[in-house]
């Protein structure tokens, strides 16, 4: 695959059949790379999908495969890091092999789908977490790569909470102050942003005058499924307490960095042209229409060293168009919804629930 | 001796009416005619109520008299003792299955208490509102709702010592896991007759069990796949009986098309996978190359041939991964053999089924097979709850013999 032409690619501006004519062909290519450098990943071809990828399909893998088996398309030798997800519902926790150039060309596509909604400087920038998330090695996890990851569009990173979780209004304020009259930048977890910024900060009754704010979030919900607010109330919610400040979720997943999906203004969120998504209909797999909720299936051109181009993830959403959203930009658009319950257990040796 | 229940964060599910003390020394004579009436009596309702809940049906009929009469006759019932109080932990979701650990417990004179799963499903939570009923209506009910308590608490080491410390014998369902975790916590020995009574762990770890089906011609195809039905579709196939592996024996490859159809249509008529089970099936699909493709075993080679919502992997060679890996859900393994003696069963095998097997051959290979297997039944009867489980004797076990 050319990467240095995909590069290039304007991140939203190419409708289905541009699109298509290049992403189809190229992520058939990317699976028969796999295919011949995984033993895994043609095991379980060869198995369950024989004829797929001379048919020009390529099958959608399970993303908990990669909580079981490390699956890679590379030597152990060009071995450059492996990221890990956190384990929010079992230990089990993902494991994502990259090599150096696997590594570096996510890095690149975040940092082109970014300056989309940031600009292209850097801003100071707010993080609205304890600052030792991202010092602990052995929690080195979705969240402390997520930070890490989006620090590079910032300067001046000032962390908002305590390592107790209690709001640090004295840095926070500090911050908003020395860069009064600057754009600044955001960015937090949904459910710490909503527990531990937006609902400390209505206790307190403070709120911030900010001229210019660009606030991205991402994560859901985790645990505190049950405490889940709508994106509308959370949106409202939280320019309640900061002023004038632009909030954009963004959708995306260790398995497949690089690639996110960030809401525009309408409120949907958008695949940009180095991935995709489809919806898989709950009754038997198979596609769903438009406007029927769904399993998302995600499917990128980044992953090389490790087989994770077409995944079937766990999480529910509903397409909602192509080409034809609001806010201008071409691709597919869509939401997210939540999480699937998690499957129920049965059998006989599972006494300790 | 007496067990506060209400001291210890426990929530009692049976009966209704429970005062939350057990007096754990209270037992009554093994097979008394009381008893067994008492029982018959409860039989005779579940069926009656739970018609439309087969695994319901099943308890009901299993509880009926000459049935009970049956297993009574096949001890000294004179010479034997009720143990004292056992303590039973249940498997985890195989609906109903905790019925019949209570059951013969209670048969045997036992004070029974029994820990629940916290997620019931919605058989397990039918059955138990119909014991209840049954014992708030029948006023001539008295010894059953004296020697019986479900409770569910959430899993606590705590709760678990003390009823263990008030226990004569443990009856434990579950993984190798949670068997280690809770024989740890001593059961209480007691003096009856001014003898020392042991105590004792009864326990029933994970299994997995096969089926052996050959069939020579289309007119097979009906009944065996009745029968295999009949084996995996209760608890969609996630109980330790029902059977994961098919080997074949000599049977045309279009035969065995045929008879998956058959299955899958039946099937498909009665049962659906919710999508979050849709996904752990595709899961596993998608691991069973990894599983099965050790690097012991390279070039395993497996093929998935979908059957709508029935998948069969056809597999070479199976390994203990790709086994205990297997989540049920109706993924069946494959195998082609030509003769008994290529099956190689796992340490943990516990039943084996056949169907359309020569009598004799079965037979033969039944007494000369150095297989692991617990039992060997017909297709069909896969699930019948037997008092001696996986080789185990549970009156034996639940009673003791006085002299």
């Amino acid at each position: 695959m050319n990467w240095q032409n995909l590069l290039t690619l304007p991140v939203y501006d190419l409708a289905r059949n541009e699109k298509q004519s290049i992403f189809s062909p190229a992520l058939l290519t990317l699976a028969k790379h796999h295919y011949q450098h995984s033993d895994d990943y043609r095991a379980i071809i060869d198995s369950v999908y024989p004829d797929f990828l001379q048919r020009g399909e390529v099958p959608a893998l399970a993303v908990r495969l990669f909580k079981h088996h490390l699956l890679k398309s590379i030597t152990e030798q060009e071995i450059f890091r492996i990221t890990t997800s956190s384990g929010t519902t079992s230990q089990q926790v993902s494991q994502i092999v990259l090599d150096k150039e696997n590594a570096m060309r996510q890095q690149k596509v975040l940092a082109t789908i970014m300056k989309q909604w940031l600009g292209s400087k850097r801003l100071p920038m707010l993080i609205i977490d304890h600052p030792n998330v991202i010092k602990d090695k052995f929690s080195y996890s979705a969240r402390g790569v997520g930070i890490q990851g989006m620090s590079l569009f910032g300067f001046d990173h000032t962390y908002a909470l305590n390592e107790d979780m209690s709001i640090n209004l004295d840095a926070v304020s500090q911050f908003f102050d020395k860069h009064k009259r600057k754009k600044i930048l955001i960015f937090g977890f949904t459910f710490i942003i909503w527990q531990y910024f937006i609902q400390q900060l209505n206790e307190l009754n403070i709120h911030f005058d900010v001229d210019e704010a660009v606030l991205l979030h991402s994560g859901g919900w985790k645990k505190l499924q049950d405490k889940a607010v709508s994106n509308k109330e959370f949106k409202s919610e939280l320019n309640h307490v900061l002023s004038n400040t632009k909030i954009h979720n963004f959708y995306g997943m260790v398995e497949q960095t690089g690639t996110v999906y960030v809401e525009c203004e309408a409120g949907y969120l958008h695949c940009p042209i180095w991935s995709d998504i489809s919806i898989r209909k709950k009754s038997d797999l198979t596609e769903e229409k438009s406007g029927i909720e769904g399993i998302i299936q995600v499917n990128s051109l980044l992953p090389s060293s490790y087989p994770g181009h077409s995944l079937l993830t766990e999480d529910l959403g509903v397409l909602l168009g192509e080409d034809n959203c609001t806010c201008g930009r071409k691709g597919k658009y869509f939401q997210v919804n939540g999480r699937l319950a998690k499957a129920e257990v049965r059998g006989c040796s599972d006494t300790q629930s | 001796m007496i067990l506060n229940l209400k001291a210890i964060p426990v929530k009692i599910l049976l009966p209704v009416a429970h005062s939350g003390d057990i007096e754990t020394t209270l037992i009554c004579t093994p097979f008394s005619d009381k008893l067994i009436n008492e029982l018959s009596l409860l039989g005779t309702y579940l069926m009656s109520r739970g018609r439309t809940t087969s695994s319901i049906v099943a308890t009901g009929y299993w509880l009926r008299k000459s049935h009970l009469l049956s297993i009574k006759s096949q001890y000294p019932t004179d010479e034997l003792q009720a143990k004292g109080m056992v303590f039973h932990i249940a498997p985890g979701n195989v609906d109903t299955l905790f019925f019949y650990s209570m059951i013969i417990s209670v048969l045997c004179g036992n004070q029974t208490l029994l820990r629940m799963s916290n997620d019931l499903n919605e058989d397990a939570q039918k059955l138990l509102k119909f014991i209840n009923q049954f014992l708030s209506e029948s006023s001539n009910i008295i010894l059953l709702p004296s020697l019986m308590t479900v409770i569910q608490y959430k899993y606590n080491d705590q709760v678990t010592a003390e009823i263990s410390a008030c226990s004569t014998a443990r009856v434990i369902w579950g993984s190798d896991q949670t068997i280690e975790n809770i024989s740890k916590f001593p059961l209480s020995t007691i003096l009856q007759e001014e003898s020392e009574v042991s105590s004792n762990n009864i326990c029933f770890p994970d299994r997995y069990s096969v089926a052996i089906i050959q069939l020579d011609d289309e007119t097979d195809i009906e009944s065996a796949s009745e029968n295999l039905l009949r084996d995996i579709k209760p608890y969609f196939q996630q109980a330790c009986s029902s059977p994961k592996v098919i080997y074949w024996l000599n049977t045309a490859q279009g035969l065995q098309d045929k008879f998956w159809k058959r299955v899958s249509q039946h099937l498909s008529a009665q049962e659906k996978l919710d999508v979050a089970d849709l996904m752990s099936q595709l899961l596993f699909v998608q691991r069973l190359p990894l599983l099965l493709n050790t690097q012991k075993i390279n070039k395993n080679k497996t093929l998935l041939k979908k059957y709508d919502v029935i998948q069969v992997v056809e597999v070479e060679s199976l390994t203990l991964d790709s086994i205990k890996s297997h989540t049920g859900l109706w993924v069946l393994l494959s195998k082609q053999i030509k003769h008994l003696d290529e099956i190689k069963l796992f340490e943990h095998c516990q039943t084996v089924t056949m169907s359309g097997l020569d009598q004799s051959d079965c037979l033969s290979w039944k007494e000369t097979t150095p297989q692991p297997m617990k039992r060997v039944v017909p297709a069909g009867q896969a699930l019948a709850f037997s008092h001696v489980w996986d080789g185990v004797d549970l009156v034996k076990e639940l009673t003791i013999k006085s002299f």
